[in-house]
C-alpha cells in the first residue's frame, strides 16, 4: 500500500503531484504519438516536455518542507521546521502551503532592470547590425547588472542583522525563563 | 478605511521616474497594460485599413507588397503584442493581490520582464523604419517564404529577434508567476481555495515554460538561416521546412490558451459577483484549466492537416477532445447565472457578449478540426473569422469585462456606465457584422492573405458588411478611450469593494497601497471576502 502511495505520489502535496500528472502525461501521450505517427519532431517534443515537467516534479518532491507534508501524511513526526500555522486556526498552513517562502524586502526602485533590458536588447541587435549595438549595449547591462546585484546583497544583509537580532532577543527571553 | 465607506481622495501626482524605477507589481501590471493596448491601437489601424482596401475590389490604399506587411504586422502585434502581454498585466496586478501577499517573488525581475517585453515590441516595430520596411512574410513566418532569397528585408530579421525577445520575457515572467502562486500564498489558501484567475494564470504560466522555448529555438535557427548560412528550413539545401511549422505550432497552439485562459479566468470572477452566487463547479472548472493547458500540448498539428506530413486523424481526435472541457466552463457559466439575481453592469454585459461570440469561435473549431472540411476550408475568410472569434471574442471581450470591473480598484474611479454600454453596443454588433460574412466568404473560396479580389466573384457585399462592422468596432474604442479620460479626470472616489466582490483583491484599498495589505481575513475557501462580509455584516475591515 505504501509502496502504490509513493510510485503514484499520493503523501506529495498537490504542487508536486500537479507535476507528476503533467510529466506521467507528457510522456505517454509522446509515446502514444509516436507509435501512431513515427514523426520524429513532435514526439520529441512532447517527450521533452514529459522529462523538463517530470524534472521539476522531482525537485519539487525533494523539497525540505515538501517531505514535511509526506511525513505528516504518513502519521510521522515532522523532521523539518514546519511554516507558519493559520493563525485563525481554521486551516492547516503547513500542508497548505508546503514550499519555503522566500522571504524579503521590497526592492527599493531601480533602473537596473530597465538597463539590463535595454543591454539585451541591443546586444541582440548585434546578430543583425554587426558588433556596434553589442558594443553600445554591454555599458547599461553591466552597470544594470552590478547594480543589480549589490542592491540585492545589501537587502539579504539586513535581512540576515534582522534575522540575528531577532534569534539573540529569543534566546535572551528564554534564558532569564 | 471600512468598506462601504466613500471618501473623495486627491489623485496621486504622475512622476515618470518613479514609473521607469518601479518594482513594485501593481505599477508594472499597469506600464504592461498601457504598452499592450497602445500596440492594440496600432494593430487595430492596420485591420481598418486592410478592411478599407478590401471594401471594393482593386487595389485602393496598397499594393501586394504592401498589403503582405500589414497583414503581417497586424497578426503579429495583435497575437504577440497585445493579447500575450494583456493576460500578463492582469496577472501583475491580480496575482499577488489574489493570494494575499505584498508582491511578486521576483520584484526586479518582473520589471526586466516588462523591460524586455517593450524593447522586443519596439524592436519589431522598428522595421517600419528598416530597409525595405516591416516583413512579409505572415505572422506565422513560414520558411522558405521567410528565408532570405524569399524575404529580403532587415524587417524580417528585426521581427524575429524582437519576438524572441518578448518570448524570453514571457519565459521570465512564467517563472515569476509560478514561483509566487506557489511560495506566496496566504495561510489558509489550499491550491483548491485559490481564485480561478489565478489558477488560469498558474496554468498559462506552466504552458509559457513548455511552448515557449520552442518558438524561441524556431527563431534562433531562422536568424542562423538568414545571417549565418544554416539551412535548417531551405529543402533546396536539404532542410525541412516543416520542421518550423511543427516548431511553430508546438508553441502556436499551446500560445491560443496562453491567450485565452487568464480571460476565462476573468469570466469566472466577473459572472459570480454579478449574478451574486458563487461560480458553480469551481472544482470542475480548475480541473477543466488543467486539462485544457496539458491538452493544448496535442493538438499542435491540427494547422498542418493540408502538409500531408502528419496523423490526421490523431490531431483530429484530439482537437475534438479539447472542446469538452472547454464546453465544461460554458456549463460553468450558464448554471452560474442560472436562477441567480443578476446585474446588468457593464462588466457582465461584456461576459454575455463573450459567451455569445465565443462559442461562434468554439463551433466553427469543431469544423476545421474535421480534416475532410479543414481541406476545403484551409487558408480561407472561414479560418480568419473562427481565428477572430476565438482570439477576439476570448481576449477583448473579456479584457474589456475586467477592465471595466478592476478600474475602480486599480484607479479608485470607475469608468462610465453609459459609455461603457455604448461601447458595449458597437462591439457586440459590430463584431458579428465583421467577422459572420467573413465565414461565408470563406464558405464561397475567398482566399486569406490576397490583397484583391475579382468584381466578378460575388465577395464585394460580403466584404463591404465586413468592413463597416470593423469601423463599429473602432469606434467602440474610442468610446472607451473616451471612457477612460473622463474616469482618469475626476479624483478617486470608489470604495475598495465597489461591487460585493469575492477574492482577496477586494479587501485592499482602491488602489492598494504599495504593501497591497494591513491585514488578511481568515481564508476557510475560495470566497474569503464574501465570507468575511456575511460574518461581518456591516463591519469594517481592520
Amino acid at each position: 500500500m505504501s509502496l502504490i502511495r509513493r510510485v503514484l505520489a499520493l503523501d506529495d502535496p498537490q504542487e508536486t503531484r500537479f507535476w507528476w500528472f503533467l510529466s506521467a502525461f507528457a510522456f505517454g501521450i509522446g509515446l502514444l504519438y509516436w507509435f501512431v505517427s513515427r514523426e520524429p519532431a513532435g514526439s520529441v517534443l512532447l517527450l521533452a516536455f514529459g522529462l523538463a515537467t517530470g524534472v521539476m516534479a522531482i525537485v519539487l518532491s525533494l523539497q525540505p518542507v515538501s517531505r514535511v507534508v509526506r511525513e505528516r501524511a504518513r502519521g510521522d513526526r515532522p523532521g523539518v521546521r514546519s511554516a507558519t500555522r493559520d493563525a485563525s486556526g481554521g486551516g492547516t498552513a503547513d500542508v497548505e502551503r508546503p514550499f519555503l517562502d522566500e522571504e524579503g524586502r521590497f526592492p527599493a526602485p531601480t533602473t537596473a532592470p530597465l538597463a539590463v533590458g535595454a543591454g539585451v536588447a541591443l546586444m541582440a541587435l548585434a546578430t543583425i547590425f554587426g558588433p556596434a549595438p553589442a558594443i553600445v549595449g554591454v555599458l547599461p547591462f553591466a552597470w544594470g547588472v552590478s547594480t543589480w546585484l549589490s542592491s540585492a546583497r545589501a537587502e539579504l544583509d539586513v535581512v540576515e542583522d534582522i534575522e540575528r537580532i531577532e534569534a539573540a532577543r529569543v534566546a535572551r527571553s528564554r534564558g532569564r525563563r | 478605511m471600512s468598506a462601504g465607506a466613500i471618501a473623495v481622495r486627491p489623485a496621486a501626482r504622475f512622476s515618470p521616474a518613479e514609473w521607469v524605477s518601479t518594482t513594485d507589481h501593481k505599477r508594472i501590471g499597469i506600464l504592461y497594460l498601457v504598452s499592450a493596448f497602445a500596440f492594440f491601437l496600432l494593430g487595430g489601424l492596420i485591420a481598418l485599413a486592410m478592411r478599407a482596401e478590401l471594401a471594393a475590389p482593386g487595389l485602393q490604399l496598397t499594393d501586394e507588397q504592401g498589403y503582405n506587411q500589414m497583414f503581417t504586422m497586424h497578426g503579429t502585434i495583435m497575437m504577440l503584442l497585445f493579447a500575450t502581454p494583456t493576460s500578463a498585466a492582469l496577472a501583475n496586478y491580480l496575482v499577488p493581490l489574489q493570494v494575499g501577499t505584498a508582491d511578486m517573488v521576483f520584484p526586479r525581475l518582473n520589471a526586466l520582464s516588462f523591460w524586455l517585453f517593450l524593447f522586443g515590441g519596439l524592436i519589431v516595430l522598428s522595421g517600419y523604419v528598416a530597409a525595405g520596411g516591416p516583413p512579409d512574410i505572415g505572422w506565422t513566418g513560414y520558411p522558405p517564404n521567410s528565408e532570405l532569397p524569399y524575404s529580403a528585408t532587415t524587417g524580417t530579421d528585426l521581427w524575429i529577434v524582437g519576438l524572441a525577445l518578448t518570448g524570453v520575457a514571457s519565459i521570465l515572467g512564467g517563472i515569476n508567476f509560478t514561483a509566487t502562486i506557489y511560495t506566496r500564498r496566504a495561510p489558509g489558501m489550499s491550491m483548491l481555495r485559490v481564485p480561478v484567475f489565478t489558477w488560469t494564470v498558474l496554468v498559462t504560466s506552466i504552458l509559457i515554460l513548455f511552448s515557449f522555448p520552442a518558438l524561441t529555438a524556431a527563431l534562433a535557427m531562422l536568424l542562423l538561416d538568414r545571417r549565418f548560412g544554416a539551412t535548417f528550413f531551405l529543402p533546396a539545401a536539404g532542410g525541412d521546412a516543416i520542421l518550423w511549422q511543427h516548431l511553430f505550432w508546438f508553441f502556436g497552439h499551446p500560445e491560443v490558451y496562453i491567450v485565452i485562459l487568464p480571460f476565462f479566468g476573468i469570466l469566472s470572477e466577473v459572472i459570480p459577483v454579478f449574478s451574486r452566487k458563487p461560480l458553480f463547479g469551481y472544482r470542475a472548472f480548475v480541473f477543466a484549466t488543467i486539462v485544457i493547458g496539458v491538452y493544448s500540448f496535442t493538438v499542435w498539428a491540427h494547422h498542418m492537416f493540408t502538409t500531408g506530413a502528419v496523423a490526421n486523424p490523431f490531431f483530429s481526435i484530439t482537437t475534438f477532445i479539447i472542446a469538452v472541457p472547454t464546453g465544461i466552463k460554458f456549463f460553468n457559466w450558464i448554471a452560474t447565472m442560472w436562477r441567480g439575481r443578476i446585474r446588468l453592469a457593464t462588466p457582465m454585459l461584456w461576459c454575455l457578449g463573450f459567451i455569445y461570440i465565443f462559442l461562434f469561435g468554439g463551433i466553427t473549431g469543431i469544423v476545421l478540426g474535421s480534416p475532410p472540411l479543414d481541406y476545403h476550408l484551409h487558408d480561407t475568410y472561414f479560418v480568419v473569422a473562427h481565428m477572430h472569434n476565438v482570439l477576439v471574442g476570448g481576449t477583448v471581450f473579456a479584457l474589456f469585462a475586467g477592465l471595466y470591473f478592476w478600474f475602480p480598484k486599480m484607479t479608485g474611479r470607475r469608468l462610465s456606465e453609459p459609455l461603457g454600454r455604448i461601447h458595449w453596443a458597437a462591439w457586440v454588433v459590430g463584431f458579428p457584422l465583421t467577422f459572420l460574412p467573413q465565414y461565408q466568404l470563406g464558405a464561397i473560396g475567398m482566399p486569406r492573405r490576397y490583397a484583391d479580389y475579382s468584381a466578378d466573384a460575388g465577395w464585394t457585399l460580403l466584404n463591404q458588411l465586413s468592413t463597416a462592422g470593423s469601423l463599429l468596432l473602432g469606434v467602440g474604442v474610442l468610446v472607451f478611450l473616451v471612457a477612460v479620460g473622463l474616469a482618469l479626470r475626476r479624483p478617486p472616489d470608489q470604495p475598495d469593494d465597489p461591487w460585493g466582490g469575492n477574492s482577496l483583491e477586494w479587501w485592499a484599498a482602491s488602489p492598494p497601497e504599495h504593501h497591497n495589505f494591513r491585514t488578511i481575513p481568515p481564508i476557510r475557501s475560495e470566497r474569503p471576502v464574501f465570507d468575511a462580509r456575511e460574518r461581518l455584516p456591516g463591519e469594517g475591515r481592520a
